[in-house]
Formats: structure tokens, sequence, C-alpha cells
């Protein structure tokens, strides 16, 4: 098929219709890539988390009560999936079956900036999962942190305490 | 720490355009048709195990496996798939295939040309690894190691490691579609036979070093020249991180022989699934910008290119010697021994791979990739 058939993916026009699989597609994939992308450090990990989230989409919609709340529990769903991803990465690592390698920039970057992601990605895989993952959602998604509690499934104090204490960790792991 | 995490958040952004979202939904439909049907295989095993007659055609139940006398495995995870071996001698084994995917590991054999029929759809091969799925409206073949030769309606195309092709086999003479390679030919290959592709050496198995078939030149235009070039829309949409359009105009545009608009276009053709391009503009960094301080990222990257896109091994190792060279000192250059070192092995080449593992276990007794060293390299300390 080429490019130029490719279908047109169904849009919602409002919400009084019913919430569709490929019009939360559309309009989130992106933002799902980009949460993985950022808890991941790797942007095939990321395309392959967006498959998996929307699988799950796919199978639970008649669960999303208010159309409104899609994107936050989509972001839900992708933060519990790269925490898995996150656990099972490190177990390869540890007996070799994962370079632990970080990925790339997702966009086109000069030289300073690979450093800098690769650098910021190395001192993250030494961070427990769950203070990894709330400090990605806080500072470096910019999320607001009820917003971080809510997708990690955690108390508001809790995910304070990660984002503090992963905040001195990586400050201590910055290279000189 | 602000100002660096707002450039680290530009760069972690992902933006697709309509068009990237469109076909990352068609591979989510495959996705979860291909998962559907894997959890139904459980029920309609018992039924789909009846065999129709003395072994011919295979009624595959779940993961199982196909051994051939050649020596050639077929693999296949789906209850829905249907085996038929109409021909299996010395000098050819011919399989149909008939719904889901299967798995072709295909034994090296000069004297024996390994044949796939699938809805019209053939794919002929010489020693390689590639999967075929049959998905009523369309056949898609995916190359993982060496070359495959697909014919189909009168038309051929040579598909590479990582590589794959999509026919639409609703109609006759329907359009062919490269999903991740570059352009279809136009000339037809009226060949009776199939010639003896990729056997037997392993230059042709990986492809001769520098062998980027659609390579593309350095616009007349462009080369060389500062002002007055086209305009370099190509580069605003690759830092954007739109990659398809960037690579179209970049295509029409051209590339200027700097390295950083040389590594910049390597990225373009990267994200935008075009590997056998980013290694030509890769290649040119390294060769004609040896002392650039990028210089060792790109040979390094040339490397990776080489080994996990193209599944060129020998040609990735030489790359990634190179980038040791060219980085010596650099943290890079631990990372591109251990990649070294994996490319040996994947090569078979495994007393080299033992060699390099043990220099870089004396050299980096506490290296961040031993454990990846000792898996490829064949040592424990």
């Amino acid at each position: 098929m080429a490019r130029s058939e490719l279908p047109t993916l169904k849009i919602v026009a409002s919400t009084d219709e019913p919430v569709s699989v490929e019009a939360l597609y559309r309009r989130y994939a992106a933002y799902v890539a980009t949460v993985g992308m950022r808890l991941l450090g790797r942007r095939d990990e990321a395309e392959d988390l967006v498959q998996d989230v929307f699988f799950d989409v796919h199978r639970q919609l008649s669960g999303l009560q208010n159309p409104a709340a899609a994107k936050a529990w989509l972001r839900k769903i992708a933060v519990r999936k790269s925490i898995v991803r996150l656990r099972k990465r490190r177990v390869r690592e540890w007996v070799g079956l994962d370079d632990g390698e970080a990925g790339e920039p997702s966009v086109a970057a000069s030289q300073d900036d690979r450093v800098a992601f690769l650098q910021l990605y190395r001192r993250l895989d030494r961070l427990p999962t769950q203070q990894r993952v709330a400090w990605t959602l806080r500072r470096l998604d910019g999320m607001p942190l009820n917003d971080v509690a809510e997708a990690c499934g955690k108390s508001l104090a809790t995910v304070k305490r990660w984002i503090s204490s992963a905040d001195e960790q990586l400050e201590e792991l910055r290279p000189t | 720490m602000s100002h660096e995490l707002d450039r680290l958040r530009t760069l972690t952004e992902v933006r697709w355009s309509d068009e990237d979202v469109a076909a990352s939904y068609l591979r989510f439909d495959r996705y979860r048709i291909a998962r559907r049907r894997r959890r139904r295989a459980g029920a309609s095993a018992v039924v789909a195990a009846v065999a129709l007659c003395a072994a011919v055609v295979w009624w595959p139940r779940g993961d199982d496996a196909l051994h051939l006398k050649d020596g050639s495995t077929v693999t296949w995870a789906s209850s829905e798939v249907e085996l038929d071996v109409t021909s299996e001698s010395e000098r050819l084994v011919e399989i149909g295939l008939r719904g889901g995917a299967a798995r072709f590991q295909v034994a090296r054999n000069a004297e024996r040309l390994f044949r796939v029929r699938s809805s019209g759809v053939s794919v002929e091969v010489l020693g390689t690894v590639f999967s075929v799925t049959d998905a009523e409206q369309e056949v898609t073949v995916d190359v993982e190691e060496g070359r495959v030769r697909v014919r189909y309606d009168g038309a051929a195309r040579v598909l590479s490691a990582g590589e794959s092709l999509t026919v639409d086999v609703s109609e006759p003479s329907a359009p062919v579609t490269e999903t991740l390679s570059d352009a279809f030919p136009e000339a037809l290959d009226t060949a009776s036979g199939v010639s003896a592709e990729g056997a037997g050496t392993s230059d042709t198995k990986e492809g001769r070093p520098g062998d980027e078939e659609n390579a593309p030149e350095l616009s007349a235009k462009a080369a060389g020249r500062g002002a007055g070039a086209a305009p370099r829309s190509w580069r605003k949409a690759a830092k954007r991180g739109a990659f398809e359009p960037a690579y179209r105009e970049m295509r029409k545009q051209g590339v200027r022989n700097q390295a950083e608009e040389l590594l910049l276009a390597a990225d373009v053709a990267r994200m935008s699934h075009h590997p056998k391009d980013a290694v030509a503009y890769l290649r040119r960094v390294v060769k004609n910008h040896r002392r650039d301080p990028r210089a060792p990222l790109a040979a390094f990257t040339l490397g990776k290119v080489l080994l996990q896109d193209l599944g060129r091994p020998r040609e990735a190792a030489r790359a990634f010697a190179d980038a040791r060279r060219l980085g010596k000192g650099q943290a890079l250059a631990e990372d591109a021994l251990a990649r070294e070192i994996e490319c040996h092995y994947r090569a078979g080449d495994e007393e080299r791979a033992r060699e390099l593992a043990d220099a870089y276990l004396s050299e980096y007794p506490e290296g961040r990739k031993r454990k990846w060293v000792e898996r490829f390299g064949g040592v424990s300390r």
C-alpha cells in the first residue's frame, strides 16, 4: 500500500460522540511515545510501548468513563508498562543480554546535546526504577506533582520523597 | 540545571506528522490482530490438529518447528499457518504458505534453490533468515539476515537484511510497496531461473563494503558551496523531528560535504528508516573529515547501523575498530571495543572475539560492559 493510500483515521468530532481507539490513537499516540521516550531513553522501545499501551486501550476502552480523562488514563498505562520494561531491562543487563547502552535523542541533535542526553540516561540508569520514573515525570516532563502521584499510583508524600532523593543522587553522579 | 532540562525536554519529545501517526496505527492494527489470533490458537488448535493426508500439508499447533532435510528450519507461532512442502530435493526445496506468518532459517547451499510461495508471491533464497506473512490482501516479507529475491506478477526485487516488502495481492498487477527499503526498481527480472544470489562467500552474504545500492549523490548544486545553495528546509524539519518529510526534501535539495550536515543527513536517513543512505553519509564523515571531533561518533554510529539495521557484522566490526582509533582516550572507545567484540561473535569469528574480550577485560577490569563482553567474548573472570 503506497503511503498516499494510508487510511484517514476517524476523528471524534465532539465529546458527545463515543470515543474510538482510532481517535485516541490519532490524538495521543505521539504523547504516549514522548512519555515512553522520556522514561525509557530509547526511541525504538518508546514506539513499542505505544503499541502495547493501545493494545490495552483496545481491550479496556469500555472502562473509560470520562473521555476527558483519556490523557491521564493513557499516561498511567504508559508509566506502568515503562516500569515493567525498565525492570526487565535491568535484569537483562545483569545477565548480559542487554548492552545497557542509552538510545539517542528523538530529534536530530548536536554532539554536545547527544553527550548531555547520554550522560543523563546513564545517571538515570543508576537510580531505583520508581525514583527514576517519578523524577523523569516531574523534572523532565514537567508534570505537576499531583499528576505524578496519580501516574505512579502512589501518595503525594511518597513521590515528593522519591524526587528529592533522585535530585540528590543525580547531582552526585554528575560527571566532573 | 533548568536550562539543561529544557534542552533535554526538547531532545526527548516525539513529534509525529499525520502520516507518521497513520503508519504507526497500521502497525498497531496488525499487531492487535496478530495478538488476538495467538490467543484464539488455544481454542482452535485441537480442531486444526486433524491431519489431512500423509503429512504433505502441515497444520501447525502454536509454537512449533519444521526441520527440513537440507538443514533449514521453519517456525511459526500461530495455528492459522498452513505449510505445504511441494518439493524437497537436492536442487530445490519449495514450500507453499497460506495464512499467518512463518519464519524461515535457510541453510546455506549454493547448489540448492529454496523457494517460498504465498498467494502468487515467490521468495527465493540461498542461506538467510526471513519471515513471510500472508494476511488476506497482502503478503509481507521481512529479511533478518542475508538477501532474498521476491517475485510477483513479472517483477522482482532483491531485499537485504533489515528490509521488508509488502505486496498487495488483492488484484492482479497490484503495486508493490517497500515499507522500509528504497525505491522499487523499474527493470523487470526476466531470468527464468535464479542465479546463485548471495551464495557461499561472506562478502556477498554481507554485501561488499561500500555497496550501498541507492547511496545518494551529493547535490551538484549544493556540493562545496555555502551561500547561494538551495533552501535547506530539510534541516529545519529534521530539528523538529519530522524525519519523513525531511528525508524527502533532503533527497531533492541535496547534502553539502560538511561534517555537520552529513551527520544531520545520516540522522534523517536513520530515523526515516533508510539505513543504507545513513551508511553512505556516515562513511563520508569518517573518510573526509577524520580530524573532526565528531568523527569517532560517526564511526560508532556507522557500526551500529551496519550491525543492527543492515545485519553486516564484519563491516560493523571495522567501523567500531575505526571508532576506537579515532576516539582513543574517550569514553566511546570502551563502548566501541565492546561492540566490536559482539560483531566478531556474530560474524562467526569467535577467536577474534575472544582476543578482543581479553583485551577489554585487561584495559577495563571494572568496565560497564563487562557482562556484555564476557557473553560475546566467551570469557569470564
